[in-house]
């Protein structure tokens, strides 16, 4: 249906492969045009809605470098979207983190919510307890367990990160919502040093490359510290 | 007419490639339009090549020059080094690694048999060169993208020397313009002011309801964003939800990062890295900030104008002032005055309708920057300097 400039089509029930669509319109003539769009495609607090319901399926209208309108489909899990990332004030050793539930039911099942990291390659498991408030969650990941289970062998320990929902349930911590992709290099979280076990371990919380939420633990110099 | 631009290396990605590529591809409409590179670094240039122009590289450096096995420079290309060497001053060769043998020899030979009837040099070394080197037939055009007072004194001497050779030359800003008129004594008609073009395109508009500032340019010290995060910091911590995204890459990367981390703006700053859709990128934010010492002419001004973003700068010298009409598409503060900057920015975050009426404005100031405009105003300077020169 088009009325004025804007153009609506229920997508609902379509079996739309995950991948980039082009959008054509089709004329009573049957000529298929592509359709310009000057959205920017990025509507921050739409996102922040859209997250809100059960899906497995994310739908978004997109912009290209030309202008054209673009329909991305893409297959999605129930995670949990991560707002705020608060590191450890100097002497401090938990890393806190607040955000939303997405794509998943409102929680209702019976247990606490927990957080959990995991030891990416290796055995480490350790879980500290979170909060939930309606969709919000919250949660402080104690940085000394993931020191003192330091594998000095793997020059890189990464710890990472699920919010355990009541009933069982486990959301990888990530940050999708805000359409910035490639958070990895783009986002910089300061390291806390913490002197235990054989030696000096540095941790930061990172993005993946996938901009999911882990903590690093790597073996620090002697000058300790750093931003990096 | 037949004209050529003659660019140090049109393959790497710097705003001078980026201008002199849109003002190429509006003159090639109904010109015949060369881009002549004194190097190429790689293979392909890092932005599209328009439609109907030529570009040609006179040399190849680091991995270009592998692929082709480039010899060794003969003595000829040795000889014509050493003669601009005495051309283009050591400041200047400093800052830009293209002239070597290969690459200047390369362009002697080109000046000797090119058919174009203007060249336009982009940088001081190449304007200097052309202004020794050109044959009489060949209109010769310096353009200056940056200003004056960024040369390095014996630059600036060269430039006295020599520019007046040149058939005519051009410059980004009116400030620059009188600066050079003091210099060189030039007169109006030699001496044109071309603004940067916005090239036509289908570009998005901004909604103004995202909370995104965004900053656009290199990493680099003279872009001050150590400064611009002691501003934004002011907006971060009465508004968590605000995001300030920095477009650019550069070697300024790491200090920004522990500023980052120093100033506790983990969340709400992203290093966005380079981008080849800019406009499509600040479309996406509300605002736009600027924290040059210097700007030599701003053009992410003028395209967040065109995307419908107000801007929110410093009073730096040159650019910013002849863009931003104070209150009307932008907001502009006292150089150097980060809480200054800081408060502006606020203001504007915290009032959408002055942002949806500046947006506005901004759009419309985007206009006269618009190819088609540009490109005729080109035209007729060239003409006239054609005219001038005995050659119309």
């Amino acid at each position: 249906m088009r009325s004025g400039r804007s153009l609506r089509a229920p997508l609902g029930g379509l079996p739309l492969e995950d991948g980039e669509w082009d959008v054509l319109w089709v004329g009573r003539d049957g000529r298929a045009d592509p359709v310009d769009t000057t959205d920017p495609g990025v509507h921050l607090s739409d996102r922040a809605d859209y997250l809100r319901r059960p899906r497995s399926r994310e739908l978004r209208a997109i912009r290209d470098a030309e202008g054209r309108l673009l329909l991305r489909a893409t297959t999605v899990e129930p995670y949990a979207e991560v707002d705020w990332v608060e590191v450890p004030a100097p002497g401090g050793d938990t890393v806190t983190v607040r955000g939303v539930l997405a794509y998943a039911p409102d929680p209702d099942g019976a247990g606490a919510p927990m957080v959990t990291a995991r030891q990416r390659g290796l055995d480490g498991v350790l879980e500290a307890p979170a909060e939930l408030n309606g969709r919000a969650f919250s949660c402080a990941v104690p940085l000394e367990p993931a020191a003192l289970l330091f594998r000095p062998e793997r020059p890189h320990n990464e710890w990472d990160l699920w919010l355990r929902l009541p009933g069982g349930a486990e959301l990888r911590l990530a940050a999708h919502a805000d359409d910035v992709v490639g958070k990895k290099r783009k986002v910089v979280f300061p390291g806390t040093v913490l002197a235990r076990g054989a030696g000096p371990v540095r941790v930061r919380p990172y993005f993946t490359a996938a901009d999911e939420l882990s903590l690093l633990a790597t073996a620090a110099g002697p000058a300790g510290g750093g931003a990096r | 007419m037949r004209i050529a631009f003659v660019i140090a290396n049109a393959y790497g990605m710097g705003g001078t490639v980026r201008t002199v590529f849109n003002l190429a591809e509006g003159l090639a409409r109904h010109h015949e339009v060369e881009i002549v590179s004194l190097t190429r670094h790689k293979a392909a240039p890092f932005f599209a090549v328009p439609e109907g122009v030529r570009l040609r590289a006179l040399s190849a450096t680091g991995a270009a020059a592998e692929e082709e096995g480039a010899d060794r420079p003969g003595p000829m290309a040795a000889w014509w080094h050493r003669r601009a060497r005495a051309v283009v001053p050591e400041a200047e060769r400093e800052r830009n690694k293209s002239y070597s043998p290969e690459a200047v020899a390369g362009l002697r030979r080109y000046l000797a048999s090119t058919r174009a009837d203007v060249v336009v040099g982009t940088r001081p070394g190449v304007n200097l060169l052309l202004s020794a080197w050109a044959p009489a037939r060949v209109l010769a055009v310096g353009q200056e993208h940056i200003n004056l007072d960024e040369h390095a004194p014996e630059v600036r001497a060269a430039i006295t020397r020599r520019y007046p050779r040149l058939g005519g030359m051009t410059v980004l800003t009116s400030a620059d313009r009188t600066a050079y008129r003091e210099l060189l004594g030039a007169g109006d008609d030699w001496l044109e002011v071309m603004p940067n073009p916005l090239p036509p395109r289908r570009l998005p508009r901004s909604t103004l309801d995202n909370p995104i500032i965004a900053a656009a340019g290199r990493l680099s010290p003279i872009k001050q964003y150590p400064k611009l995060l002691e501003a934004f910091s002011s907006v971060a911590g009465k508004h968590p939800e605000w995001r300030l995204r920095i477009y650019g890459g550069g070697k300024a990367e790491d200090r920004l990062r522990s500023e980052i981390v120093r100033r506790g703006l983990s969340n709400q700053v992203h290093l966005m890295g380079r981008t080849k859709d800019i406009t499509g990128e600040l479309a996406k934010a509300s605002l736009l900030a600027v924290s040059s010492r210097v700007e030599g002419f701003g053009m992410t001004i003028i395209e967040g104008f065109s995307v419908g973003v107000p801007a929110v700068s410093f009073d730096c010298p040159y650019g910013p002032r002849e863009i931003i009409d104070h209150e009307r598409n932008g907001l502009l503060v006292p150089a150097q005055d980060t809480d200054a900057l800081g408060g502006a920015l606020l203001r504007l975050v915290e009032d959408r309708e002055a942002r949806v009426r500046m947006g506005g404005q901004a759009l419309l100031s985007a206009e006269h920057y618009a190819l088609e405009g540009v490109v005729e105003r080109w035209e007729d300077f060239l003409r006239r300097r054609l005219a001038a020169a005995g050659r119309a």
